[in-house]
């Protein structure tokens, strides 16, 4: 299972790179559709999620979360999920 | 028995339309029938497969508005004759003074007479009159690689060989459904269509085919047409693990098929949809450079089914230089993988 704290610093790092001119340190109120505006950063970011965390993150698990939510809750979500495959 | 591709026909069909303009048109039909709610729901998903720019080909810009069987089968009729008439301009550019074989591909439709018929009508001056006429269908996106493979494998009489390739996905989009997978088939495929000549003898431009090899995996119903509101329409059995299955499928694929990495050969793979091409290249080892025509065509035209390969390798070999290796990777229903190499000549 994956620590939320490890999903958002993953989530941080990804925004610092690609990203600059948006300050990371608040990233958990903004929502993700507002950053990621094209398919290929949102599959770099999910690749990204799944090398640093060591998981699978599966888009079609995730759904329209990954646009519609904020950076926060799309962690809740995906410590859920993780969660759920631990079981 | 060497077999070489002569040439490889990329017509473009339909009218383009933008994620935007796609995205427009079903909200507009989806505001005709479905509640505030639920359309809110399904929009919100609508939106995350249509995110960025990225365009596709529509044969039928009225599809969101068929309402029966005879709808669809009307308009898969008409694209696909407009497909098949598109092939031949080019086949009239640069084709064989006479076909000995016709092997028609779609999975999106079904015809009487066949489409190799159709099309052994339409470029009749070209044909021999003894010539195999072949339809393949229902063979997903590895359909022009399956007839790659047939070709490969034809007798030695059989010189000249026609494989068209006529994909109007748009026709089978159910406007109707609130089905997850119906609405990511709407989103992810475009219409499409392609041909090769493929010939015993070598010509100019042309390359040597030096393999082509399948593997049949263990997820029979992983894609499959499910029943929609009037006609058969795209369906997941699991869309939710669908990913990760396709994933799994490929890898163990690659390892039993001989696909290996080799620097220098230029290499496409088919465009299933973003996510799955750039996961997929991750674990093959490919890097962005390699993957560009690929995702580049996707970005254009979507995916095409079994036609999107074929819009590859016509560009691959078109920048191949001589005695460079093209290699190419199709997967699909079944789950059927394809690995195809060939040599410029």
């Amino acid at each position: 299972m994956i620590q939320r704290e490890a999903v958002v610093g993953a989530m941080k790092e990804f925004i610092t790179t690609h990203f600059p001119a948006i300050p990371s340190d608040h990233i958990e109120s903004l929502c993700a559709g507002d950053v990621i505006r094209q398919s290929l950063e949102l599959v770099e970011f999910v690749l990204h999620l799944e090398e640093r965390l060591g998981v699978e993150v599966n888009i079609n698990q995730l759904g329209e979360s990954l646009i519609v939510q904020n950076f926060g809750a799309l962690a809740d979500e995906l410590v859920r999920l993780s969660a759920l495959q631990a079981e | 028995m060497k077999r070489y591709i002569r040439t490889v026909y990329a017509p473009v069909v339909g009218v383009p339309w933008s994620n935007q303009e796609l995205f427009d048109a079903i909200q507009t039909s989806l505001e005709r029938w479905l509640g505030r709610e639920e359309r809110k729901a399904l929009l919100d998903l609508i939106r995350l497969f249509l995110i960025g720019h990225r365009t596709r080909y529509v044969q039928r810009p009225d599809f969101l508005k068929f309402n029966s069987f005879a709808d669809h089968a009307e308009a898969f009729e008409r694209a696909a004759e407009d497909s098949l008439r598109a092939v031949s301009v080019e086949i009239a550019k640069n084709g064989p003074a006479q076909f000995d074989a016709v092997i028609a591909v779609s999975s999106t439709g079904l015809s009487m007479p066949g489409l190799a018929d159709q099309m052994a009508n339409i470029v009749q001056d070209r044909m021999n009159r003894h010539a195999l006429l072949l339809d393949v269908a229902n063979a997903g996106c590895t359909g022009s690689s399956r007839a790659l493979q047939i070709g490969a494998n034809l007798g030695t009489d059989i010189r000249d060989i026609l494989i068209v390739v006529v994909e109007p996905t748009s026709t089978i989009a159910d406007p109707r459904s609130v089905e997850r997978s119906n609405w990511q088939g709407v989103c992810t495929f475009g219409d499409g269509a392609a041909g090769v000549w493929l010939s015993s003898e070598p010509g100019h431009g042309a390359a040597r085919l030096e393999k082509i090899v399948s593997w049949h995996g263990n997820e029979p119903d992983l894609i499959q047409w499910e029943k929609g509101s009037n006609y058969y329409r795209f369906g997941l059995t699991d869309p939710e693990g669908f990913e990760s299955s396709v994933r799994r499928e490929i890898l163990e694929a690659t390892t039993q098929i001989g696909w290996n990495k080799k620097s220098g050969a230029l290499c496409g793979i088919h465009p299933a949809g973003i996510m799955l091409l750039l996961s997929l290249a991750k674990k093959l080892e490919l890097d962005r450079a390699t993957l560009e025509p690929s995702i580049r065509h996707f970005r254009a035209f979507s995916n095409m089914s079994s036609a999107s390969i074929l819009h590859i390798l016509h560009e691959l070999l078109n920048t191949a230089h001589s005695d460079q290796e093209v290699r190419w990777l199709t997967m699909g229903t079944g789950f059927h993988v394809v690995y195809g190499l060939c040599t410029k000549l």
